[in-house]
C-alpha cells in the first residue's frame, strides 16, 4: 500500500520535473527552423520540376492536366507538417516554397504569393482543427483535400470558371480533390515516411512521437 | 579559365558587392514583384536589359557566367513559351497550322511575354546572388531588417544549400549507377527513377539541416542577446543604388505609358 503511494508520488514528480523534449515544446528550436527552411528550398525545386511535367502534359492533354497534377504542389506542406508537427508548419512551407520559386524564376511571379497564401491556409486548416495533435493518414489526406478545395475556389475566380459548364467545373473539382488526397496527402506522407526510415529525422517531433507510441 | 559558379562569384571584388545586401535584395524583389504585372514585351525587355547592364557594369560579372547562370531560367521560360503558344486560354487569330497544331498570335505573344518574364526574374536574381557574400547577407537581415538571428541563420543555411542541390543530385545518380541500378525506360521507369532520387535528396537535405543546426546552436547562433563582431550599416551608396534602380525602372514604365505600349495585368492571367 505505502509502496503504491510512494510509487505514485515518484511518478508524478518525475513527470513534473522531466522537461518536455525540445521537439514537443511549443517554441521552435533551431533544428526545426533550419529543417523547415531546407525543406522549403528542396520542395521549391521539386515543384519547379513538376511545373515542367505539367507544361508537357498540358500541351498533350489540355487544361484538365492542372487538376490532375495539382496535388503534388501541396505535398511539401504535408511532408513538413508530419515531420515537425507544430502549428503553421504547413502554411510556412507553402509560403517559403513560393518565395524560393519566384527567386528561381517561375514566370508567374508575384501572383504566386497569393497562390501560396491560399494553399498554405487550406493545408493548415485540418491540422488546426485537430489542434496540431494528430498526424495520421486521414488527417494528412484531409489536409490535401482541403488545400484542393481552397485552391479550387481561388482558381475559380482567377480563371473565370463560371464561364464553363457546371458539369465540367464539378468534374474538375472532384479530380482536383482526388489529386490533393493522393499526390498531396498520401505522397507527402509516403515521402516523409521513407525519409524517416533513413534515420535522419532523429530529434524531430515525429521521432519522439512514433517511438513513444510503439 | 572560368570555373566558378554564380554562387561563388561574390568572392570577386565589384562595386555591386559593396552595396548593403538587404538593400540589394529589396531592390531586386520589388522589381520582380512589379515585373509580375507587366505583360508587354518592350517594358519587359528594357527592365531585363537594365538588370543585365547593372550586372555587367556594377557587378563586373563575366558575360559567360551570366549566360550560364541564366540557362535554367531560359529552359524554364521556353516551357512556358511553347505551352502558351500552342494552347492559348482563348482562341485568337491563327498564324499558321501544322497538322493538328495551330499557332495563334495571342498565344505566341503571351508565350514570349512569359519567356521574357522568366529571364527578367533570372537577371534580377543573379544580380543579388552573384555579388552578395552570404555572411553579410545574414548580418544585414539582422541589423537592417531586424530579423531574429535564429530565422536569419536558418535562411542562411537554406541559401547555402541551394548551390549544393545539383551536386547532391549528381552524387545520388553516380551512386545508383555504381551499384548497377538500371535506368529503365518508359513512363513507369521514369517515375521510379524520380522516386529513387527524391528520397535520398530529401534525406540528405534533412541530415544537412540537422548538422548545421547543431553546429550553429553549439556556437550560440540562436541566442537573442548576442554581440556582433561585424556590423552591417547603411551608407550613402546604398541609397544611391536604390534610387538608381527605382528611377530607371520608373522611367522605363513612364516611357512605356508615353508611347502607349505598356500593358499591365488586367486582373486575369492567361487572357
Amino acid at each position: 500500500m505505502s509502496n503504491e503511494i510512494s510509487n505514485d508520488i515518484s511518478n508524478e514528480t518525475t513527470n513534473r520535473s522531466r522537461p518536455l523534449p525540445p521537439a514537443l515544446r511549443p517554441s521552435w528550436t533551431m533544428r526545426e527552423t533550419v529543417t523547415l527552411a531546407i525543406i522549403g528550398v528542396v520542395f521549391a525545386f521539386l515543384y519547379l520540376g513538376w511545373v515542367q511535367v505539367w507544361l508537357v502534359v498540358q500541351s498533350m492533354t489540355g487544361p484538365l492536366a492542372m487538376d490532375v497534377l495539382m496535388g503534388f504542389w501541396f505535398s511539401g506542406s504535408i511532408f513538413a507538417a508530419w515531420l515537425i508537427r507544430k502549428p503553421f508548419v504547413a502554411f510556412s512551407t507553402a509560403m517559403l516554397t513560393v518565395f524560393v520559386q519566384i527567386l528561381a524564376g517561375n514566370p508567374s511571379g508575384a501572383i504566386l504569393l497569393l497562390t501560396g497564401l491560399v494553399q498554405g491556409a487550406g493545408s493548415e486548416v485540418p491540422f488546426a482543427l485537430t489542434r496540431w495533435k494528430h498526424y495520421s493518414y486521414p488527417v494528412l489526406m484531409a489536409s490535401g483535400a482541403c488545400t484542393s478545395v481552397f485552391s479550387f475556389v481561388y482558381t475559380y475566380f482567377r480563371f473565370s470558371y463560371w464561364e464553363l459548364a457546371g458539369g465540367l467545373v464539378l468534374t474538375m473539382l472532384i479530380i482536383r480533390v482526388v489529386s490533393g488526397v493522393i499526390l498531396g496527402g498520401v505522397l507527402g506522407r509516403v515521402l516523409a515516411g521513407a525519409v524517416h526510415r533513413t534515420g535522419v529525422t532523429s530529434g524531430l517531433a515525429v521521432d519522439y512521437q512514433t517511438r513513444n507510441s510503439e | 579559365m572560368m570555373r566558378h559558379s554564380v554562387f561563388e562569384n561574390y568572392e570577386l571584388d565589384s562595386p555591386l558587392a559593396t552595396i548593403n545586401p538587404a538593400v540589394k535584395l529589396i531592390c531586386s524583389v520589388v522589381v520582380m514583384l512589379f515585373v509580375s504585372v507587366v505583360f508587354d514585351l518592350q517594358t519587359l525587355s528594357l527592365i531585363t536589359g537594365f538588370g543585365a547592364l547593372l550586372l555587367l557594369g556594377l557587378g563586373r560579372v563575366q558575360p559567360l557566367l551570366i549566360a550560364r547562370a541564366l540557362f535554367p531560367f531560359v529552359l524554364f521560360g521556353l516551357g512556358f513559351l511553347w505551352m502558351n503558344a500552342l494552347l492559348p486560354r482563348s482562341a485568337g487569330t491563327v498564324l499558321f497550322t501544322l497538322g493538328p497544331v495551330a499557332l495563334s498570335a495571342e498565344g505566341l505573344r503571351n508565350g514570349v511575354s512569359f519567356f521574357l518574364r522568366a529571364l527578367t526574374f533570372g537577371v534580377w536574381s543573379v544580380l543579388f546572388v552573384a555579388s552578395t557574400e552570404p555572411t553579410r547577407f545574414v548580418l544585414s537581415l539582422v541589423h537592417q531588417l531586424s530579423v531574429p538571428p535564429r530565422i536569419a541563420y536558418s535562411a542562411l543555411a537554406a541559401y547555402r544549400y541551394l548551390p549544393s542541390l545539383q551536386i547532391e543530385l549528381d552524387q545520388i545518380r553516380g551512386a545508383h549507377r555504381l551499384r548497377g541500378v538500371g535506368e529503365a525506360g518508359g513512363v513507369r521507369g521514369k517515375l521510379q527513377r524520380v522516386y529513387r532520387y527524391t528520397v535520398p535528396l530529401l534525406a540528405g537535405a534533412l541530415r544537412r539541416a540537422g548538422r548545421v543546426a547543431a553546429a550553429m546552436e553549439a556556437r550560440g547562433f540562436s541566442g537573442t542577446n548576442r554581440t556582433w563582431y561585424r556590423k552591417e550599416s547603411l551608407q550613402l551608396r546604398d541609397a544611391a543604388y536604390a534610387l538608381c534602380v527605382f528611377s530607371v525602372t520608373a522611367s522605363i514604365v513612364w516611357w512605356g505609358m508615353y508611347s502607349g505600349t505598356l500593358m499591365l495585368w488586367s486582373g486575369r492571367l492567361w487572357e
